[in-house]
């Protein structure tokens, strides 16, 4: 192997051009894939300032003359009751999802932990009933549920909501976990439990810091099907006053035909507190944090 | 970053924890009574919901009725009649959460609710209050009928179905208006060799009125109103053999086996379609009303069908549950609130946006040049006809629905069709 | 070895004593058993009669006459190959592509962020929305693809004819899709300990196979939940089916069980029907997952070449 100085350079620019290339190509890529998304998000949006009977003939151009007719028509959707604005709403829905995806997480995390760490006999068993449950539609489901929320009492109430929306994520949420926490080497753990510390203990300080963009990320999908579950929500939330700001995409349509910019000012109205909850849980997905983590 | 997550979660516990406590008060059931009567809570379920222009004028009449009778609080739940809206009406009525009053449709509907006694017939409520839909008008009323031959529902509103034309379109391309078969093959022949859609349709995704319309044209009502339980009249076929013969002819949209009702129903509010078939409740969407016409679907060459029949319906109406019927404290103001949301006066207004009123209410001035064609046609039909779901088992009227496609395609014979709507006709 | 982290074998002291399981799992699985499990033990009794209206109290027993028309129903095969397309088209594009795109973020510095949160928008969007927007491009007079076919001097496209239209329908899922997937797969390439790739670099392990050799074995348990969520996925496909080719538009050819449950719940109201479909797909939803599970149970022939 004789290789000179010159043929050593060569081979650097030649490894250089690689990664240009290589570098070009993953952003085109990613450009593109990003310029779809990003269209449908201003299509949606865009439309939401045109005539709506507009909207069928002509939804691809930019909007020249924009209306906020299609936001008055959804705000008086929502205020047709008194009591009720849209962000109250916005309230109802929060509160509902938020607490959805709180006793998700925390069920769903501590029932992910033990699947993923314990051996048991119908493990296996377990986590294919999980699975199944994944499949059950709702509208085999719903019948049921709501004999016995309404048998609680607890018809119009948020809690009677949260509870079955908590059993029809929990399946996800530990499928999901699960997987992350299995992936998690197990040497801190077995350190931990050198120093004497309990299954609890290592649960909450080694395992929940460590895997907290899982929880993040298995929080903002809950969060997404509680909030876009419009069907278990307008059967058990009846007055208008509990709606949630989704129910505006039930508002949408009739025998009378569908209102194509009401949709649209409806979708980027129900869509907006979503992408500001990912923007903020955003920072929990950040990398190094739990390479930091495991260090110390 | 524990301490911002820390910080939602406590604030939405928090905030979850207020609310919950908070909103069981509502500020209506606060509110002090203001006269005698015990105050009184009524809930309804209607479906003036969503796009339907009736829900403003609805809404004032809700808001005057509890200004005049302010002990009586108006529950108001209604939405968008839409499957999964069904489907929560009747899970009420069977899981005990029965509604007080509810706005709901007739028929096949209907039926589980009167089989399993959820709803009082207006036969019962008139031994006690003899006025109680005394201002509907009997034909309308007779559309309420039945099974057992009992009334339950208080109509408001009917509708019509016919051939809604483009007059400028035919007059544009020199076609006669197809008052008459001959002229309707005309005029699909002459728009499709125009590059014309002669008739905006979809055979995917709502029931489209093709189906009643070309078997009325083929067997005139007698052979129409029939319910087909073991075996069909031989006009449906050859009634609904002519999705082929139009199919081939060009009459439909190149994609009308997928394409969606409202882009196609787009085609024929822009002229880009000469001819629609549809219902009183579309002409609201009709852009242009002055150049618009609506014709009865004309009589097939052979057909039974008088040209002037056309199809009709009430299929909605005002129930009062059983469960308010027999509870003393609710009773009167179930009887009033029904008898309010039913009067000429809220006819009158429900009108205003189409259809047929179901009560006797003078010509209404709010009316564009469709609607008012449209009543005129209603009123000198010679024979009226319900529309085919209103007797066919939903399993049935599905399967019709589903088949068209392949039925214009020649993929399934009309009698073959037929045979299996028979047999799942139950 | 390190990398070996989380692998079934390395049971650790700390797991031998079992008394803590039961207050892991009791919780998720009591409120499971109450409101997701007897309701469907519920809807799997109803699959033995038959019920006319959802919600309806009539019903009588017929034993398993609905599992012997589901036998004859010509509708469930279609639904079961078209179903098995989307299995394919999911693994393959939708987590394939997301696991692409989640690596290419994954290495890039610049502009990561946006793409994270730009990727993320197709899901947040109703099937309401994003399907009117696909039925506006693909409509025949005057839809966006075939106004583009025009200008390029070209003859318009049936777009949803009965041999294109169920690749037209998988194209807007697998395309929201692939956000979802996505988010889960870059959260788990996240938690990849960076001093893993430090390693990996000092032996000179790198690009392709630095991804083969450490990435993908790293976040295998992540993919295999995807896997698991992607069979599940297609055979729940429904709402954006439904707007774009409602009643398995044209012509019933591009039904889904999703679909085709809907359909015969609530159109044609044979509620016992229905829920024999709901069982049976609940049944082909275990077998697949089975297989999963069999197929893909360790990821340790990653490892056993050469680390």
């Amino acid at each position: 192997m004789d290789s000179t100085a010159a043929a050593f350079e060569k081979q650097i620019s030649k490894t250089k051009v690689k990664n240009v290339l290589s570098r070009v190509l993953i952003y085109s890529v990613l450009i593109l894939w990003a310029f779809s998304s990003i269209y449908m998000l201003f299509w949606v949006v865009n439309n939401s300032f045109r005539e709506k009977t507009e909207i069928l003939n002509d939804s691809f151009s930019f909007v020249t003359y924009p209306t906020d007719e299609n936001y008055r028509t959804a705000f008086g959707r929502l205020s047709r009751e008194e009591n009720m604005s849209i962000l109250r709403a916005y309230l109802n829905s929060v509160i509902i999802s938020g607490s959805t995806v709180i006793c998700v997480t925390v069920l769903g995390g501590l029932a992910a932990y033990a699947m993923a760490r314990y051996s048991f006999k119908l493990k296996n068993v377990l986590y294919l009933i999980l699975a199944g449950s994944l499949l059950f539609p709702a509208y085999s489901l719903i019948v049921p549920i709501f004999r016995m929320i309404q048998g609680i009492g607890l018809v119009n109430n948020p809690i009677g909501v949260i509870i079955p929306q908590t059993a029809v994520n929990l399946a996800f949420s530990i499928i999901i976990l699960m997987g992350f926490i299995k992936n998690l080497p197990t040497e801190i753990e077995e350190a931990a439990y050198m120093e004497g510390c309990g299954v609890f203990s290592v649960f909450f300080r080694i395992i929940l810091p460590v895997t907290k963009p899982a929880f993040a990320t298995v929080g903002i999908f809950t969060f997404l099907w509680s909030y876009n579950d419009l069907f278990l929500q307008m059967s058990i939330l009846r007055k208008r006053v509990s709606y949630p700001v989704s129910a505006l995409l039930n508002e949408i349509s009739s025998q009378f035909g569908t209102d194509f910019g009401l949709m649209c000012s409806a979708t980027t109205i129900v869509v907006l507190p979503i992408l500001i909850i990912y923007l903020f849980l955003q920072k929990n997905i950040m990398k190094g944090l739990t390479a930091g983590a495991i260090k110390g | 970053m524990k301490r911002i997550l820390a910080i939602i979660l406590a604030s939405a516990i928090s905030v979850s924890i207020l609310i919950s406590c908070v909103s069981p008060v509502g500020p209506a059931e606060s509110a002090s009574p203001v006269v005698a009567p015990e105050p009184v809570e009524i809930r309804f379920i209607g479906q003036f919901g969503g796009t339907d222009p009736t829900t403003p004028i609805f809404d004032e009449i809700l808001k005057k009725f509890t200004d005049t009778y302010p002990y009586i609080t108006v529950v108001n739940e209604s939405n968008t009649a839409d499957e999964s809206w069904k489907a929560r009406v009747t899970t009420d009525f069977s899981s005990g959460n029965d509604p007080d009053v509810v706005q709901y449709f007739n028929g096949p509907d209907a039926r589980i609710l009167i089989e399993n006694k959820k709803v009082v017939a207006i036969e019962e409520i008139k031994k006690i209050y003899p006025d109680y839909a005394g201002n509907i008008s009997e034909e309308a009323m007779s559309y309420m009928k039945e099974y057992d031959g009992n009334h339950y529902g208080v109509p408001v509103r009917g509708f019509y179905e016919g051939l809604f034309c483009n007059k400028d379109l035919f007059e544009k391309y020199g076609l006669d208006l197809p008052t008459d078969w001959e002229k309707l093959e005309a005029a699909i022949s002459g728009f499709s060799a125009e590059g014309v859609v002669p008739i905006a349709a979809s055979f995917s995704d709502v029931p489209h009125y093709l189906i009643e319309h070309l078997i009325l044209a083929e067997g005139g009502i007698e052979d129409h109103s029939v319910n087909p339980k073991d075996h069909y009249p031989e006009s449906w076929a050859k009634g609904i053999s002519y999705f082929r013969k139009f199919k081939e002819m060009g009459a439909f949209p190149v994609d009308v086996n997928a394409t969606k009702n409202d882009i196609a129903a787009n085609l024929f509010y822009n002229k880009q379609a000469a001819m629609i078939v549809d219902g009183s409740w579309s002409i609201g969407s009709i852009k242009y009303p002055e150049t618009t016409v609506i014709l009865p679907f004309p009589p097939t060459p052979e057909g039974k069908k008088d040209p002037s029949d056309i199809i009709v319906g009430f299929t909605v109406g005002f129930y009062i549950s059983a469960k308010a019927w027999n509870n003393p404290a609710k009773r009167d103001a179930a009887v009033m609130l029904v008898e309010t949301l039913t009067s000429n006066e809220s006819i009158a207004a429900y009108a205003e946006v189409g259809g047929i009123p179901a009560a006797d209410i003078g010509p209404i001035a709010s009316h564009n040049n469709v609607m008012k064609l449209g009543l005129e046609m209603s009123k000198a039909a010679k024979g009226l006809a319900m529309p085919i779901d209103s007797r066919l088992s939903k399993e049935a009227w599905t399967y019709f629905v589903s088949q068209t496609g392949s039925l214009a395609d020649g993929q399934i014979t009309p009698e073959a069709l037929l045979n299996e709507v028979v047999k799942k006709n139950k | 070895m390190y990398f070996l982290a989380g692998s079934e074998t390395g049971i650790i002291m700390l797991y031998k004593d079992k008394r803590p399981l039961i207050i892991f799992l009791a919780p998720a699985l009591l409120v499971m058993g109450i409101f997701l499990y007897y309701p469907f033990l519920q809807n799997f009794a109803d699959s033995f009669y038959e019920i006319n209206g959802f919600g309806s109290e009539t019903r009588t027993y017929i034993g398993i006459e609905n599992y012997k028309q589901l036998l004859q129903d010509k509708i469930i095969l279609q639904a079961i190959k078209n179903t098995s397309l989307m299995i394919l088209f999911t693994i393959v594009f939708e987590i394939g592509v997301a696991l692409v795109l989640a690596l290419m973020v994954d290495g890039i510095r610049t502009g990561a962020k946006f793409f994270r949160t730009v990727f993320f928008f197709p899901i947040v969007i109703s099937a309401t929305a994003i399907g009117l927007m696909f039925n506006l491009f693909y409509a025949y007079n005057g839809g966006l693809f075939n106004q583009i076919l025009e200008k390029l001097g070209l003859n318009p496209v049936l777009w949803l004819s009965d041999e294109k239209a169920i690749y037209m329908i998988a194209l807007p899922i697998v395309w929201q899709y692939v956000g979802f997937y996505f988010v889960i797969i870059l959260t788990g390439l996240n938690s990849v300990p960076e001093d893993i790739y430090e390693y990996a670099y000092i032996d000179g392990v790198q690009g392709l196979k630095r991804i083969w050799y450490i990435t993908l074995p790293l976040v295998w348990d992540v993919l295999k939940a995807c896997l698991i969520l992607g069979i599940t996925g297609s055979l729940k496909i429904f709402d954006m089916a439904w707007v774009i080719a409602p009643y398995g538009a044209p012509k019933g050819i591009t039904h889904f069980f999703g679909t085709y449950l809907y359909q015969t719940t609530f159109f044609s109201q044979t509620v016992g029907y229905g829920s024999a479909i709901a069982v049976l797909v609940v049944i082909l939803g275990l077998l697949m997952s089975f297989a999963v599970m069999k197929l893909i149970r360790s990821k340790a022939f990653f490892y056993s070449e050469d680390m």
